[in-house]
């Protein structure tokens, strides 16, 4: 039986290059699917195994959050 | 352990929560108070032992939740995880405030030590150069040249030089 998770990032703190990029690194681990609810990025998480889809949901989330803060640092960096 | 919601006792009660049910952290805090730079500051800080997960509850606030990543036993220890991201939302509110008001400061000083490194500037440049900028404020006059400190009572000696050697000229030249 799938065990299924729903992840919702919002737009305005994640910034959607950051979303795909963790989107493209953790497909591999579970079965992904992209909706679009506005203001948020809905992904949709299922696994097979117990509770994986769980833990990729949480370390995607993890990722995209530190590349959108590594990305944002940047970005302030230049434009000073 | 009790399987509900909880408030931190010591923090605001409309800030902070703790989801034992869920083994997480929820604090809500107002942008204003807390900008979104300090939030991806202190959550940066946590995401190497917690899932950090960052949501809009509100236009002006955001919904902060953290869950630790190792198996959380006591409220204790959610406790304690809800009180160093509160200090480290402080110290990142703090430190973005600081550069904020230093901007201009830390700016001069980044030029000066790129204009060093580039070698003295040629005549041309010094020529050129704008000296009637001033970046600061100097009520003290501490960084005014004795020239300029000073060029207003000689003028007023002058005049009076003048005046006291005036008289003498007739006697002279009888």
């Amino acid at each position: 039986m799938s065990e299924t998770r729903v992840l919702r990032l919002h737009r305005d703190l994640y910034a959607s290059a950051a979303i795909e990029s963790a989107i493209a690194t953790y497909a591999k681990h579970a079965t992904l699917a992209r909706t679009e609810e506005d203001p948020h990025v809905v992904l949709t998480i299922a696994s097979e195994r117990p509770g994986r889809a769980e833990k990729v949901m949480r370390e995607l989330a993890n990722y995209a959050l530190g590349l959108t803060i590594q990305t944002q640092t940047q970005a302030a960096a230049v434009s000073r | 352990m009790p399987d509900s919601t909880n408030v931190v006792t010591g923090l605001p009660a409309d800030q902070f929560e703790v989801e034992l049910a869920a083994r997480s952290v929820t604090l809500t805090l107002a942008e204003s108070i807390y900008p979104l730079e300090a939030i991806y500051g202190a959550s940066y800080t946590f995401i190497d032992r917690c899932y950090v997960l960052l949501d809009r509850s509100s236009p002006t606030q955001i919904r902060v939740v953290v869950t630790p990543k190792k198996d959380v036993t006591s409220e204790s220890e959610l406790r304690a995880i809800a009180g160093e991201l509160v200090n480290e939302l402080l110290s990142c509110a703090w430190r973005a405030q600081i550069v904020r008001e230093n901007r201009a400061v830390i700016e001069a000083v980044t030029m000066q030590a790129v204009g060093g490194a580039m070698g003295p500037p040629s005549l041309d440049e010094l020529k050129d150069f704008d000296f009637s900028e001033e970046p600061f404020e100097d009520p003290l006059g501490i960084g005014m040249s004795w020239e300029d400190k000073y060029k207003k009572k000689k003028d007023e000696a002058a005049p009076a030089a003048a005046t006291a050697a005036a008289p003498s000229e007739p006697e002279s030249s009888q």
